[in-house]
């Protein structure tokens, strides 16, 4: 009798469910729960490689951090993706560097300037030995190839008779020096930075054009479309608002812009 | 004292025999291993015309059966004025796929990796994919991006079967989502690594990770970069340079001592140019990048001796007898004259005849072609290319290389050439294995 309960028992157990199941070969969630703030690189000021490190990563981060917004910065190599998910797939936001957004575009959105940088025209001394006569009038630079990234708003160039060329951002700097462009625009540290790291051995050569080029704002787009979009943009305001007037922002610019 | 130096040139030339004489010492008769000599012969009659009707300017053919040479024959020329060699070094291109699969299944073997892992484990670039979904036309935008059913495994990368594709195949089998996504890669920089770009092949596969893959994992059959994202597993998974990890795990235990990443300086005498052939007569010196669509090639670029750009599915630079020398090692099941590199079970993985269930290897064979761990496999004879056995395994470099490895048979074939555009030789390769096959004598 004892062996039949025996038997019974592993019986029962071998017929368990729990027995049978060793669980399904699935990795956990694909998809992690928090949204998705697009941007492409753009050193120092957003380096998704490197996101506490880079300025407008630092400012995001200790915002979100300190207003419990579940969000991440994710680092796309096209504006054009950005847009794509910004536009089209309602992501939370993205930052705003090189997206020129047209007016329509911007409507579901809420736009909240960070910080406005300088950019620059830069040209390579090698292959210009005498230099480039840019004054501020564009047809100076008529003839020259014009390095740019794809999406850039370049009729004005195409007026004054500057050939474009598309690139991306990370080989602009090299593209000067294989003279395959002429000149690039850029932001002043987003040069330096790549000269640091490309082409440190040679930073005289990379020259300034006096005249200033312009000026590249920083902002943070949250989208409407989004569930939480008004309500992380208003949060995400107020606690930019508190960086600024605790001092932690001037801390964090002065570590990255002078 | 000139006697002493006349002692050293003695010794140079006595004792350090070239690598030519060390490859042919190493060829038998070919009726000792059952192979007629008269009927291999009919393989020189077939190159000869190719070279003297200008279709190829030249080629290294070797054949082998039971692990020895009995065929091993350099002919045309390597570049202008400078004859073939049983050594001469090629641009091996795709063939250097099979050498990273293999590299792949070292780490596989010390337990550092399971086939079945995501990619996204190592290189988290790779989470939270998105796959291309073309929209009807009239749509506001033409695509959306949906989330992938599957995450990117480190078999799917092994077997093509990512959604990663190649730029050129925009010319192979145009489409407007295949263009779409090639649209990405392009504007990403992404290159096919047929080129040497100036960068570490990691950035380009991060930068890749983040565009959208052309189908759900798992569930298409396309050849494309893939064997460049392992490469850079390899690197992430082992701590070391992908050239580095092959030279001390691959080429210097199975004694490949030319093959390279970057040709060493005092070996570039020994690479072949690259002719571009109209396969009528019309045969050219190639010295500028060949551009056709989205395929670009710069045959130029392998003269470079030092770079950051490794590609594990496109840089190696080899000869006849070194890709023998591994050919042998994958049908002696994973050994090579007593140094075993990999178990006969990991080499049975590899070489299983399906690993694309419903899918077939159509890129240069047929229906009936299936893919294991780096190299197609024959899987039955529903399909129109002659040659082959059931079981045999083969893959081609796309400067008209190729190799065919006979298990049933024990034979291994290799023909190495320089030759564009690819295309063009599959007849020629086709005939070669033809030939080679019916020189069975036994």
């Amino acid at each position: 009798m004892k062996h039949v309960n025996l038997y019974f028992i592993l019986l029962a157990l071998l017929l368990s469910s729990t027995a049978n199941a060793t669980g399904p070969r699935v990795s956990p969630s694909l998809i992690s729960t928090a949204s998705d703030i697009y941007t492409i690189k753009l050193p120092p000021f957003v380096d998704p490689g490197n996101q506490y490190a880079c300025y407008l990563g630092e400012v995001v981060y200790s915002v979100l951090h300190e207003q419990k917004i579940d969000a991440v910065l994710t680092g796309l190599p096209l504006q054009s993706m950005v847009k794509y998910y910004l536009l089209n797939d309602n992501a939370l936001g993205a930052l705003s560097p090189y997206l020129h957004l047209t007016v329509s575009q911007k409507k579901d959105l809420i736009i909240i300037p960070i910080d406005t940088v300088n950019e620059s025209y830069y040209y390579y001394k090698p292959n210009h030995p005498d230099g480039l006569a840019w004054k501020g009038k564009l047809k100076r630079l008529s003839g020259l190839r014009f390095g740019t990234i794809k999406g850039d708003v370049v009729e004005k160039y195409k007026q004054a008779g500057i050939k474009i060329k598309l690139s991306r951002i990370d080989v602009l700097i090299k593209k000067l020096v294989v003279n395959e462009v002429d000149f690039v625009r850029l932001p002043d540290l987003t040069v330096a930075w790549y000269v640091g790291k490309q082409f440190a051995d040679q930073k005289d050569n990379f020259i300034k054009m006096p005249t200033p080029a312009g000026n590249l704002p920083l902002a943070i787009m949250f989208n409407k479309k989004h569930p939480q979009g008004q309500i992380n943009a208003d949060k995400f305001k107020q606690g930019l608002d508190k960086l600024k007037s605790g001092g932690q922002f001037q801390q964090i610019q002065l570590q990255y812009i002078n | 004292m000139n006697n002493i130096y006349y002692l050293f040139f003695i010794l140079l030339f006595n004792f350090v025999p070239t690598s030519v004489a060390k490859e042919s010492s190493k060829v038998v008769s070919p009726e000792i291993i059952g192979l007629s000599s008269e009927r291999l012969a009919r393989i020189d009659k077939l190159i000869n015309q190719q070279v003297n009707e200008k279709k190829i300017a030249g080629s290294v053919i070797l054949m082998a059966r039971q692990g020895k040479i009995a065929y091993l024959k350099a002919s045309g020329q390597a570049d202008i004025g400078k004859p073939m060699q049983a050594d001469t070094i090629f641009r091996i291109v795709s063939m250097t796929k099979p050498l990273t699969s293999t590299a792949i299944m070292l780490l596989y073997e010390q337990g550092k990796l399971l086939l079945s892992d995501p990619v996204s484990k190592y290189i988290p670039e790779f989470k939270n994919q998105k796959v291309i979904e073309m929209l009807p036309k009239g749509s506001g935008f033409p695509y959306k991006l949906v989330p992938v059913k599957r995450e990117v495994t480190i078999h799917d990368l092994l077997t093509h079967q990512s959604g990663i594709l190649y730029l050129a195949s925009t010319g192979w089998f145009p489409n407007p989502k295949r263009e779409q996504v090639v649209g990405f890669y392009r504007d990403a920089g992404i290159t096919d690594g047929f080129c040497r770009p100036d960068e570490a092949i990691g950035d380009m596969v991060k930068r890749l990770a983040k565009l959208p893959l052309y189908s759900q994992p798992g569930e298409t059959w396309e050849y494309g970069l893939s064997v460049d994202v392992l490469g850079y597993l390899i690197e992430v998974i082992s701590g070391a340079k992908l050239d580095t990890f092959v030279q001390t795990e691959i080429f210097d235990p199975l004694k490949m001592q030319d093959s390279h990443f970057y040709i060493p300086k005092n070996k570039i005498s020994r690479l072949s140019a690259d002719w571009e052939s109209d396969w009528k007569g019309k045969l050219t010196r190639v010295t500028e990048p060949l551009i056709d669509g989205d395929l670009a090639l710069c045959p130029q670029d392998a003269y470079q001796t030092s770079g950051k750009y490794l590609s594990g599915g496109a840089s190696v630079l080899s000869t006849a007898y070194d890709y023998f020398r591994f050919s042998q090692m994958l049908l002696n099941k994973g050994e090579l004259e007593g140094t075993r590199l990999l178990s006969r079970k990991t080499v049975e993985l590899m070489t299983a005849t399906n690993h694309i269930g419903k899918h077939d290897a159509t890129l240069l064979h047929s229906h009936g072609w299936k893919f294991g761990l780096g190299f197609a496999i024959q899987q039955d004879r529903s399909h129109n290319v002659d040659s082959g056995d059931i079981g045999v395994f083969e893959w081609a470099g796309y400067y008209s290389t190729r190799f065919s490895i006979n298990p049933k048979e024990q034979m291994i074939t290799i023909f190495l050439s320089q030759t564009s555009p690819f295309e063009a030789h599959f007849g020629l390769w086709d005939k070669i294995m033809v030939l080679s096959t019916s020189a069975i004598a036994d």
